[in-house]
């Protein structure tokens, strides 16, 4: 059985935790928490190379440190002093981080784009594209889908199925259930995965983008998982109000919590230590808390520096 | 020095120069790799193979989406939106290729370029261009004779920012001279098409045509009038239309598309703010009516153009 080696495991769970903890110390960064749903970025994110092209859905934060942006490149991008320096979500051109659009479903054709990029220049390099279910009801999906596939693409299409956009159940708008049988009407090799298995997640995406580089076309894989909390910061109720199965529903899958199941990977392997573990956490919390001060500084700019990048020279 | 060619072939020949200069530019819509739906792109995807001419699916935010995909990442589309209404289909991919450089601090390039042809006729009853005035990040060129579109073309394609491209159906087979050597065509510069002292007319596309015919019966009446083609309208040449209704004191605008919220207002309103005290009268908006007809008395026409400028000279 093919494994995550045990650096890889112990990265996607530091990753994650980090993410974790940096959202719940600043929820107003992004506002939209990923909380339980960490895996999917984290190990998309990482499956991976340097120069691949990466689209991610709005719930970002794990997917750029997946690709490989540092939290304190992400708490001090939109400052001045930023490096790289983005406004609204976090974008990294030295890694292939595009974004996401500010209209959600609409970038899978972006992604696209950017595969025929590659694939016309030949260097080898994919695109990701990360979205949530709600998200494949775009028509720009259907069409991605299948273009991708009659261009023979190399691009994956990983879809973050966390059961509900904004307040809608996923039952009541996707006929089919499952989001990956919509590949099947394309003719897209699709698989479903638990999305809460950070490992599972890293070593699909991984045969995905492998197989999309050697050529072999595009791939859709849903990665089921749960958004534990609100779809945004300020939903009434933490966003219980809305869960099909009542507010136990939360506590049914916060007992999947992805970064739990890391950890107890990694300890039953005998990767690390439980104090070994401590050291870990120490680590995290203390980047955390140094990204945290860049998320002090000003991001308001002067009227004459927010005319600037309009237009490339 | 110069030679005689269509509307059509101007942009034909544009496309190719382009895609022979620069091997990132590559073309793309439905049908342009079989001529396309007004032959403009004919030959060209026997030329540069499929690779770099390529047939999309009737999905507008698809092309423009994968557009944007290809310019984020070294490549420069040149997109085709077959119908100029379609071009609404897929407002919100225009409005984003606007937006990804400014939000990324400058550090992604949105090099694309969408030809939109235009021309009312059944069932595509609207002129779109000023709807797109307002999308930060995205300029607009929109030729009214074979060298522009040539020249304006080839300076789209070398832009390193998102533009909408507007051809002009009625245009294609108008011919015209284009210069034998190798030119471009700059934005943010009208032209003069013809002087004059009475009133200053204000068009572009098609629309330009219109007012020199306009321009040719007042002045049997002894009025003067000065015709300005904007040629591209973000950048605006504001200036050279300022200049301009300083020396005539009057303007009119005149455009293909609807009244409300049109090229005039937009440029009528500036007018005002910086030159008011040269106005003789109020400035006058000749545009299709607010009605989603094609009738021929919806559009503006010479006749039309004609009664609004000598209107405006004896109030």
């Amino acid at each position: 059985m093919i494994t995550a080696s045990k650096e890889e495991l112990v990265e996607m769970f530091s990753r994650m935790l980090k993410i974790r903890c940096f959202e719940s110390a600043v929820p107003s960064f992004l506002p939209y928490p990923s909380l339980g749903q960490e895996a999917v970025g984290v190990g998309g994110g990482m499956a991976l190379r340097k120069d691949d092209y990466l689209l991610y859905s709005h719930r970002g934060l794990p997917a750029c440190l997946g690709k490989g942006m540092s939290l304190k490149q992400i708490a001090s991008g939109r400052s001045k002093t930023g490096s790289p320096r983005y406004r609204g979500v976090p974008m990294d051109a030295s890694l292939g981080i595009l974004g996401v659009s500010p209209n959600l479903g609409t970038d899978y054709a972006v992604a696209v784009g950017a595969a025929l990029s590659a694939k016309l220049r030949g260097t080898g390099q994919i695109a990701m594209k990360i979205g949530g279910e709600g998200s494949t009801n775009m028509g720009e999906f259907f069409q991605s889908l299948n273009m991708s596939v009659i261009w023979n693409l190399p691009v994956v299409f990983l879809i973050e199925n966390n059961q509900y956009a904004f307040y809608t159940p996923y039952r009541e708008v996707i006929a089919t259930q499952d989001v990956a049988t919509r590949g099947e009407a394309f003719k897209m090799p699709a698989k479903t995965i638990d999305g809460n298995d950070v490992e599972e997640v890293y070593l699909a995406a991984r045969e995905a983008t492998e197989r999309a580089r050697a050529g072999g076309g595009p791939v859709l894989i849903e990665c089921k998982t749960y958004r534990l909390a609100g779809h945004f910061l300020g939903d009434p109720d933490g966003g219980r109000w809305y869960r099909v199965g009542g507010p136990q529903e939360i506590e049914q899958w916060r007992k999947k919590d992805p970064i739990e199941r890391c950890k107890a990977k990694i300890l039953q392997r005998g990767y690390l230590t439980e104090q070994e573990f401590q050291e870990i956490e120490r680590s995290v919390h203390s980047e955390v808390d140094d990204a945290l001060k860049f998320t002090q500084e000003s991001t308001s700019e002067t009227p004459d520096d927010s005319l600037k990048y309009v237009f490339a020279p | 020095m110069t030679r005689i060619a269509t509307y059509r072939e101007a942009i034909n020949e544009a496309i190719r120069e382009e895609m022979n200069r620069d091997k990132t530019v590559v073309l793309l819509g439905e049908d342009v790799g079989r001529r396309g739906a007004f032959d403009v792109t004919a030959g060209l995807s026997e030329e540069f193979g499929r690779q770099r001419v390529f047939d999309t699916p009737i999905n507008e935010p698809f092309i423009l989406g994968t557009s944007i995909g290809l310019a984020l990442t070294g490549m420069r589309p040149v997109a085709e939106i077959m119908f100029q209404d379609f071009a609404y289909v897929a407002v919100h991919m225009i409005d984003q290729a606007g937006y990804w450089r400014y939000d990324s601090v400058g550090q992604f390039q949105v090099p694309m370029v969408i030809r939109i042809p235009q021309g009312c006729v059944p069932g595509h009853t609207e002129a779109v261009e000023a709807s797109f005035m307002r999308f930060p990040g995205v300029k607009i060129a929109i030729p009214s004779t074979p060298s522009d579109a040539k020249g304006l073309l080839k300076t789209a394609i070398r832009e390193n920012n998102p533009v909408l491209f507007f051809e002009h159906r009625r245009l294609y087979n108008q011919e015209g001279e284009i210069p034998d050597k190798e030119y471009t065509t700059p934005f943010g510069v009208a032209a003069i098409r013809r002087t004059g002292k009475d009133a200053t007319v204000v068009a572009t596309s098609d629309m330009v045509n219109v007012a020199l015919q306009a321009a040719g019966k007042l002045a049997e009446e002894g009025i003067s009038v000065e015709v300005l083609d904007l040629r591209t309208l973000i950048p605006l040449d504001e200036e050279a239309i300022l200049e301009s209704v300083r020396k005539t004191g009057r303007l009119v605008t005149v455009e293909e598309g609807h009244l409300t919220g049109g090229t005039g207002a937009e440029i009528a309103s500036r007018v005002v703010k910086r030159a008011f005290q040269y106005l003789r009268a109020p400035i006058e908006r000749v545009a299709s009516l607010d009605i989603p007809s094609v009738e021929d008395m919806v559009r503006p026409d010479v006749n039309k153009l004609v009664a609004t400028v000598r209107s405006q000279i004896s109030s």
